[in-house]
């Protein structure tokens, strides 16, 4: 199928927009850029290790063919969506947002449909921004097609306490969901933010994250990626980082049969610093692709980058993590590491660190390790009476604990372990949607 | 008194080459037996196949314990059991907790043997009771096994791992290696305090210096892969005065 058919589905959604005409523009120009590009293809080097087609096949599928999308408010949400307690929620089903937290001072959390005219102006631009890296056709397609759209702006020196949730459910019929978030956090105020993706069918997800941190903010982000091994998941997060603030990101990868996402970080000012960790774990023959990069541009920077893949059966993982140091941003310190652990003869791995630098004085570092278990390490934990199954799964948990041990919330760490212990444990039946 | 361990004609090959050439030994419960030997002799091959490591193959022989066949048992079925060994070079498991490691393992066998899991509260109580006889600091068992510690704080992990586990027969290969005086005397105290008579060790040394401290019932020299003489605590003193080359030539004119 062709993207043609999208023409006439994408006459019919704008004719129907209650948004009002400064989205319908915005979604004609996206059309009209996405038409010119139509999907990336494997030419393309950012996405050389991914074929998106059957990703592109089933979303022209469902968007030529669904009726619009609508979401039942009162369907219980999946189990895990309620491991983080006492989290200010946001719920989106089916890329609808459906659900807003109670009010609280200091947070604006605003829908699409209630949008003020600045809101709007904001979004407008976020959507028209098409230089998202390496998913440029992308962003394109989820504007034109945008489902909906959540608006988060948290007051300067507000400090969060509670964790705001973010639940991504596709649930019911396959549907293709297109859908934004845009937040913001003002000068020195915290914040905890976790996107979370759970589905249980073959629905297709392209979803973007736009971050703007004021000077002094602080944020802790963690994406969460548990889609159903049918679902094909496509996101992107761009933070833009201010003066003296910090990002910790963490992203877990556990799900969908294709997964791809875009984390770009831009220090912009003196003193802004991120850190970006991620786990991937793939079994049967799932397709994990991440691609980072970060963008000193600016003196006395700081990020570190450090991934983890562990990767059991026919499965298959792409990690691109690139360090790009402008040429003004002398003082940069940075390092961008990726190890992967290899479970099975037949799983595969295309890692590539790089590093792009054109100031003088700077301290980068990079470098990717692929291995198997240590069959030392092994025959250790069995000789003291762990059997052999158990070993594994205890040794496999122990490299990827150095990376879920930085979740901000321990319920959310046991879940994490948990499900990464089903995808690396043959014998155990996959939990998806519990 | 019960044999433990019965090694009847034990040859044993790596990559094809021959390392245990027909070796003998019958362990009775509640003795200690040291096997010494030059460097290269098979000591630690023999330990090896004891606790069932991969890579060395069995050519001939069989090894009882207990009066079961031994060598057709996955190393955790002979760690269930009650036979242990003592790792030459411990392997170091960062991110896997030593508490951890050795609460899984001590279930795994209760599990076996039909026992419920151990109280939490019990098994950190016999934790405690264990690290103070082998004089380890606290802050040691919550660590990665054996993560960042020193060779002596390696040899004094195994013993009390062994501790912990109470095995029948425990098979120390080379825990002596690498340890000052101090930390000696700690290792042989651990072994000394669980000396019993239903419980058999197989000390396997390079020196005699260990066995100033733990007196062995048995000395044994292995020398090409099997046992060329067999004594008592004398025979160690001797080798450590002469060597090993009066005990290779006499079996030479033999």
């Amino acid at each position: 199928m062709s993207i043609d058919a999208l023409g006439d589905a994408h006459t019919r959604l704008t004719a129907g927009d209650k948004a009002g005409a400064w989205l319908h523009a915005t979604r004609s120009r996206a059309w009209q850029q996405f038409a010119a590009h139509g999907f990336p293809s494997q030419r393309h080097e950012d996405w050389k290790y991914t074929n998106l087609k059957p990703f592109a096949d089933r979303t022209v599928d469902y968007l030529a063919n669904q009726s619009p999308v609508t979401a039942d408010r009162r369907a219980p949400l999946p189990a895990s969506a309620s491991l983080i307690e006492d989290a200010l929620r946001i719920v989106i089903r089916n890329g609808r947002v459906i659900d807003l937290p109670e009010t609280v001072a200091g947070l604006a959390v605003t829908r699409l449909g209630d949008s003020n005219a600045e809101q709007r102006q904001r979004l407008a631009n976020g959507l028209e921004q098409m230089d998202i890296p390496a998913g440029a056709s992308l962003a394109a397609l989820n504007a034109a097609f945008l489902t909906d759209a959540v608006q988060i702006d948290i007051a300067a020196n507000k400090v969060l306490d509670r964790p705001l949730h973010l639940v991504f459910v596709a649930d019911g019929s396959p549907v293709s969901i297109q859908t934004r978030v845009l937040l913001t956090l003002g000068e020195r105020s915290e914040a905890t933010v976790i996107e979370q993706f759970v589905s249980d069918g073959a629905a297709t997800t392209n979803t973007i994250s736009h971050v703007e941190c004021a000077p002094g903010a602080r944020l802790h982000y963690l994406k969460l990626q548990d889609e159903s091994g049918d679902a094909h998941h496509i996101a992107a997060q761009r933070l833009l980082v201010a003066r003296n603030a910090r990002v910790d990101a963490l992203h877990i990868d556990l799900g969908a049969r294709l997964a791809r996402n875009d984390l770009t970080v831009e220090l912009l000012a003196a003193g802004a610093e991120a850190s970006m960790h991620g786990l991937f774990v793939g079994d049967s023959q799932r397709h994990i692709d991440n691609h980072t990069r970060v963008d000193h541009r600016a003196p006395h920077t700081h990020s570190v980058a450090s991934y983890r893949g562990v990767l059991n059966d026919q499965s298959r993982g792409v990690f691109n993590g690139k360090i790009l140091v402008h040429d003004d941003a002398d003082g940069t310190d940075a390092s961008l590491e990726n190890r992967n652990l290899l479970l099975s003869q037949q799983a595969e791995i295309d890692t590539k660190p790089e590093l792009e630098i054109y100031a003088d004085d700077v301290k980068c570092s990079h470098g990717a390790t692929t291995g198997q278990l240590d069959p030392a390490a092994i025959f250790y934990l069995r000789s003291r009476g762990v059997a052999d199954a158990d070993a594994r799964r205890m040794l496999t948990l122990a490299f990827a604990a150095e990376i879920t041990h930085r979740s901000p919330l321990q319920s959310l760490r046991e879940h994490i372990e948990h499900q990464c212990g089903a995808r690396i444990d043959a014998d155990q039946a996959e939990e998806q949607f519990a | 008194m019960t044999t433990i361990l019965k090694i009847e004609d034990l040859r044993a090959s790596v990559d094809d080459k021959e390392i245990l050439t027909g070796v003998n030994l019958e362990v009775r419960a509640g003795e200690v037996h040291a096997i010494m030997g030059p460097n290269g002799s098979g000591k630690s091959t023999l330990a090896h196949v004891l606790a069932g490591r991969e890579g060395y193959e069995v050519t001939s022989g069989r090894v009882l314990y207990k009066g079961e066949d031994l060598l057709g048992l996955e190393p955790e079925e002979r760690a269930w059991a009650g036979v242990f060994l003592g790792f030459q070079y411990p392997v170091e498991i960062p991110g896997v907790n030593n508490v951890y490691l050795l609460k899984a393992a001590l279930n795994a066998k209760r599990r076996q043997h039909g026992e419920p899991e151990i109280d939490a509260i019990d098994f950190l109580k016999l934790v405690r009771e264990k690290a103070r006889l082998m004089k380890m600091d606290e802050s040691f068992l919550n660590r990665g096994v054996n993560e960042g510690f020193s060779g002596g704080e390696k040899k004094r992990n195994e013993v009390f791992q062994m501790a912990l586990l109470e095995p029948e027969l425990a098979v120390l290969d080379e825990t002596d290696s690498g340890l000052d005086i101090d930390a000696l005397k700690v290792v042989a105290n651990g072994v000394n305090s669980m000396r019993r008579n239903d419980r058999a060790f197989v000390l396997v040394t390079h020196y005699q210096r260990l066995l100033d401290y733990i007196q062995p019932d048995y000395v044994h020299v292995l020398s090409d892969g099997r046992i060329l003489r067999t004594g008592d605590k004398a025979l160690a003193v001797e080798l450590e005065d002469q060597g090993y080359d009066w005990v290779l030539a006499e079996a030479a004119n033999q």
